[in-house]
């Protein structure tokens, strides 16, 4: 017995791809980027191989290569067949009663937390609770999601946002009395 | 171009995310097993399906295992509960066919069985049938496979009405994940966060 799957290869060649990188290094050291904190202009004009023209930043390719090329990914989280991520924390819902689009609320966050656990979906919360005050919605949607589901939200698909350091914090302290992991984000 | 609209569901996005990965692929020798299941429509309809399904099958043929964006719409801007399940399904099927099939060798295959069911007078009562019947094939949770009469006569319900049912009855059936000594020392927490001023 043997197994029979299609899929598709075909896509880039390798040339294409190294003719792509190596165009890419190069706007980054002719072009440059754009940073307008003064602090992080002073930490970079310390830094070898980071040239600064007032306030746009031009990276040698050597050292746009290094930190390319020692870059790791936690690939082996989620590492066991398929997995599905729901929502990201989006601040409409389509209301289950009417069918109309209207903002998401608490309610609707431990509703939609529930359902996303009961088919095991990873990720972020499902909606933004847009009756609480701003920065009590980004705690709400850590507790809501650690009560309500046992795969939400932590790990390499977690992007709940954490605004200020005031919030991380009260996430943070969430985070041990769950034992979840806890980290900043993007 | 016309509205300044992001657009992560179209063909082009698709191919960009694919080439994306496979760069990425290049550079760090681990290939990314994310995909998406993307759509800018704004409701569960024949745009959101066209364009989730094309991602999504894409994705899974190029090696995808994990898949982002179920039941959300306009690319993020809105969450469907009903989109959250068809696109559930969706994925269910995609699956299915990339799981592909068993190859059996057919060399030292005999014809018994096709000779036991001629002489029944039925394929589809033999025990091999309903055996194979069973491992072969997926059994979708909403969408219909019923001929018109029977569907009608089963009330003619929708995939989206269907969706919607099975929201509701997930919805009310599933407990808490975290026992109530836990829920009250995060409710401590919690409380506090709701005194600070916001």
């Amino acid at each position: 017995m043997s197994k029979v799957n299609y899929n598709i290869k075909e896509g880039l060649s390798e040339k294409q791809i190294r003719q792509m990188y190596e165009r890419a290094l190069e706007i980054i050291e002719e072009i440059g980027l754009e940073v307008s904190h003064k602090g992080i202009l002073q930490t970079l004009s310390q830094e070898d191989g980071v040239k600064i023209e007032k306030s746009r930043v031009k990276f040698d390719s050597w050292l746009v290569d290094k930190y390319v090329m020692s870059q790791s990914y936690p690939m082996n989280e989620f590492s066991n067949g398929y997995k599905i991520v729901s929502g990201a924390y989006e601040q409409n819902v389509i209301d289950l009663d009417t069918g109309k689009i209207r903002e998401a609320t608490l309610k609707d966050l431990v509703e939609l937390t529930k359902l996303a656990d009961s088919y095991g979906m990873v990720g972020s919360a499902p909606v933004r609770p847009m009756d609480l005050p701003g920065p009590l919605q980004e705690i709400a949607m850590y507790k809501v999601s650690w009560e309500n589901s046992s795969q939400k939200a932590q790990g390499i698909f977690d992007a709940n946002p954490k605004s200020s350091l005031e919030v991380a914090n009260y996430v943070y302290e969430m985070s041990k009395v769950v034992n979840k992991s806890f980290s900043i984000g993007i | 171009m016309r509205y300044a609209a992001v657009n992560f569901s179209s063909p082009e996005s698709i191919l960009l995310l694919e080439l994306g990965k496979e760069v990425a692929a290049h550079l760090t020798g681990k290939f990314s097993a994310r995909s998406a299941m993307r759509t800018i429509a704004k409701a569960p309809d024949a745009q959101a399906a066209c364009e989730k399904t094309t991602c999504a099958l894409m994705g899974a043929l190029r090696g995808g295992r994990r898949f982002m964006d179920l039941g959300q719409l306009s690319i993020d801007e809105i969450f469907s509960p009903e989109q959250m399940v068809i696109d559930r399904e969706i994925l269910s099927s995609i699956e299915r066919l990339i799981n592909g099939f068993e190859f059996q060798d057919m060399e030292n295959l005999t014809l018994n069985t096709i000779k036991e069911a001629l002489d029944e007078k039925s394929f589809l009562a033999h025990s091999t049938t309903v055996e194979q019947f069973k491992k072969a094939y997926w059994f979708p949770q909403i969408f219909d496979r019923r001929m018109l009469e029977v569907w009608k006569t089963a009330g003619a319900p929708g995939v989206i009405e269907k969706a919607h049912d099975s929201v509701q009855d997930k919805i009310s059936n599933q407990e808490p994940r975290l026992d109530e000594l836990t829920i009250s020392k995060l409710n401590k927490v919690y409380d506090r966060a709701c005194k600070s001023g916001w």
